[in-house]
Order: structure tokens, then sequence, then C-alpha cells
């Protein structure tokens, strides 16, 4: 039954397999769509155009993310297809961003940084921001590869933190953090190794 | 003169609207950097909020209040912003990004106070600070911390992310962190809120 929804969808969702096909670099795009399906998944043996459309129709949050991919070749395709899947409202993304990015949930999540690198996954309530200083060009962190930023933590400021770094749920973090920690509390205490 | 105040009833209140909406306008402008609001800028959810909500309270006792109520609610619902129209705000308004905003309808704000998303602004409802809280002019809330109780924060304060506020709060502080301390700093809000001039 769940595939027959997903079948009946593909009609609405012509103009986004279109822009998928032919617009978008597909590797990068594949590696979103494989991380929010979940390895484990039954649907992750199913073709790409069919787990898009899954994603699409299932879970509201991937469109933000597919349509942050979109607007970074042209903002108009990004628009169009905002009438035919609404957006999530409380979900804003912008800033350089690797390949296989995952959001759970959502609500009242704000990422806007400078650079990001692969694999990066957030949960609800988290922000990814700017802490306004006089005499900075750049006020948003730059953030490594295989990070995870857990529910309602702040990552703020011009700050530069390292790979393989896990942000703990309520933490607010204003420093620069090494590769391989975990970062809890607040105000924020650094802990040692991740693994 | 029965006859002109009973047709004022039927009329939308413009002039006590764009009292305080003009101010809105060049607040936001100034929090953003820019000289004037463009057109997209004003049509976005954050500036959308803050327009409908001043024309309802403009509009409190006339016919109009069933009209803008009904697109008020509109854009609660789109936004996720849980402050009904009935909460008493000076003037010069902020809202930074959009999202699980909820403040209880007992509360008073001040003038120039910015709200971010996942802030919540509650009431106590036992003990001895019973009620809701009363909150000063230049103020700047960050995302996801809590101000409850019957309580009164001053002028020029600065709440950082994550902090939970349950007590007084002098002019000029700075309070960070859980469980939450305050330092005294003087302009406290520079760079976070625009001037109008």
């Amino acid at each position: 039954m769940g595939n027959f929804i997903v079948y009946l969808n593909y009609i609405r969702a012509i103009p986004a397999i279109a822009v998928y096909r032919f617009l978008l670099d597909r590797t990068c795009v594949n590696r979103d769509i494989s991380r929010n399906v979940g390895e484990k998944s039954r649907i992750s043996k199913k073709s790409w155009v069919f787990q898009l459309v899954w994603l699409l129709v299932n879970k509201k949050v991937f469109r933000n993310i597919f349509y942050y991919r979109v607007a970074c070749k042209s903002k108009t395709a990004a628009s169009v297809l905002n009438l035919f899947f609404t957006k999530q409202h409380d979900c804003e993304i912008s800033g350089r961003i690797g390949p296989g990015l995952a959001i759970w949930h959502g609500y009242g999540t704000v990422i806007s940084c400078n650079e990001i690198g692969e694999n990066f996954s957030a949960w609800q309530g988290v922000t990814v921001g700017r802490n306004p200083k006089q005499g900075q060009k750049v006020d948003k962190p730059t953030i490594g590869d295989n990070c995870s930023v857990f529910t309602n933590a702040v990552v703020a400021g011009n700050i530069r933190i390292g790979s393989n770094v896990k942000i703990g749920a309520g933490s607010v973090c204003m420093k620069d953090v090494p590769d391989d920690c975990v970062v809890l509390g607040n105000p924020c205490r650094i802990r040692g190794n991740s693994q | 003169m029965n006859i002109k105040k009973s047709l004022q009833y039927f009329l939308p209140n413009q002039k006590a609207f764009h009292e305080i909406y003009d101010y809105d306008v060049k607040f936001n402008a100034a929090f953003h950097n820019k000289k004037v609001l463009l057109r997209k800028d004003l049509r976005s959810w954050e500036m959308q909020y803050v327009r409908l909500f001043r024309l309802c309270q403009a509009n409190e006792n006339r016919i109009w209040r069933y009209w803008y109520r009904f697109w008020f609610k509109r854009v609660c619902r789109k936004t996720g912003i849980g402050m009904y129209c009935d909460v008493k705000v000076g003037k010069g308004l902020v809202i930074g990004h959009y999202g699980r905003i909820v403040v209880n309808k007992g509360a008073v704000l001040g003038n120039d106070v910015m709200l971010t998303h996942n802030v919540t602004i509650g009431r106590d409802v036992r003990g001895k600070r019973k009620g809701s809280p009363v909150i000063g002019n230049r103020v700047v809330i960050r995302t996801n911390s809590t101000v409850t109780g019957n309580i009164r924060i001053g002028d020029d304060v600065l709440i950082a992310p994550n902090t939970f506020v349950n007590f007084d709060v002098p002019d000029h502080s700075i309070v960070i962190g859980n469980p939450a301390v305050i330092h005294h700093r003087d302009n406290a809000t520079e760079g976070h809120l625009g001037i109008v001039e």
C-alpha cells in the first residue's frame, strides 16, 4: 500500500525528477538520499528515483535539503518545485555544505554556515549561526567532516570545528574545537575522544 | 456625534496602525543594516507576522478585527509563532527567525525587543513567582532560552542562547550559562540591535 501511494505521486513529482535527472550533480544528491533513507531500510534496495519520490512524499524536511541543492544551480527552479511539494516553513538552510547532509525532525532548525564538510547531521532546534562582533567580516562557523549536532544545541561565531566532532544536546559552543572530541554543557566543556 | 462614532465602528483604524508599524519597519531595516526594506523583505513571514499583529491590535474595537484575526491565525499556523494579539508589546518588534516561539498572554514586552526562534516566555503556575514576566526596553532574547515567572527584566539586557531565567535581572547586564549568571556590561546589546535615527 505504501509503495502504491509513492507510484501515484510520480505524476506530481515529474518536475522534481526532471531537475534531478538533468540539472543536478547526481553523485552529491544520491549521498543525501542514501543517508536520509537509512542503509538498513527496505527502501534503499529500490531505484534512486523511487527513493527520491518516497522521501519527498514521506519526509517533509528532505524537501528543504533537496531545494537547497537545487537553489545552488538556479533559484527559479527551486521556487517552481515549491509549488508541487511545499517545504517545511521553520527550517532554513544556507551556506556551503558538502554531500551527505541529513536533518532529523527539523522543527525550528536554522543552518547558516561559512562552510561544512561531508556527512553532517543535525536534529530539531539546532542553530548554526552568526555571532555579531565589530570589525569581523566572517562571523559564521567552519565545520569539518562527519560531525553531528544534537537537539537544541547552538554553534555560533567565527570559529573552526574539526572533523569527527559530536556536540551534545543543549550545549552552546562558541570557541574552537580540535578533531575527535565531544562537546558538552552550557558554557561548553571539551572532552576527549569521541570513538 | 453618535452617528459619527457608530460610523467609525465600520472603518479600519489606519492611523493607530501606521503610528506603530512605520517605526517597526524602520527598526527592522536598521537591524538588517539597510536604509529601506525592499518589497521582498516586507513580504517575508517575519514581517507579515508583525504587520498583522499590529493590525489586530489597532482594530481591537472595530468590526474589521474578525477579518484581520482570520489572516493573523493563518500566519501563526504557518510560522509556528504562539503569540496571540492580546499580548502587550511596545513599538519596535524584531523576529530574527520564526518557529516554536511561545509567549504567554499575561506577559508585557517593552520597546525595541528582539525574539528569535525556539524562545519561550511563559508563566509560573504556583509558588512565590506565580505570574508572567515584565520585560523592559532594548532586550535581546537569543535562541532556545526560557523566561518564566513573575519577574522583571530591566533595560538593555542580553539573554544568551540556552539560558533559563526565573529571577530579576537589573539594567545593563548579560545573562549567560546554565545555571545562569549575571554579568554587568555597559552597552550590552551593542551590535545586536540597530538604532533608529
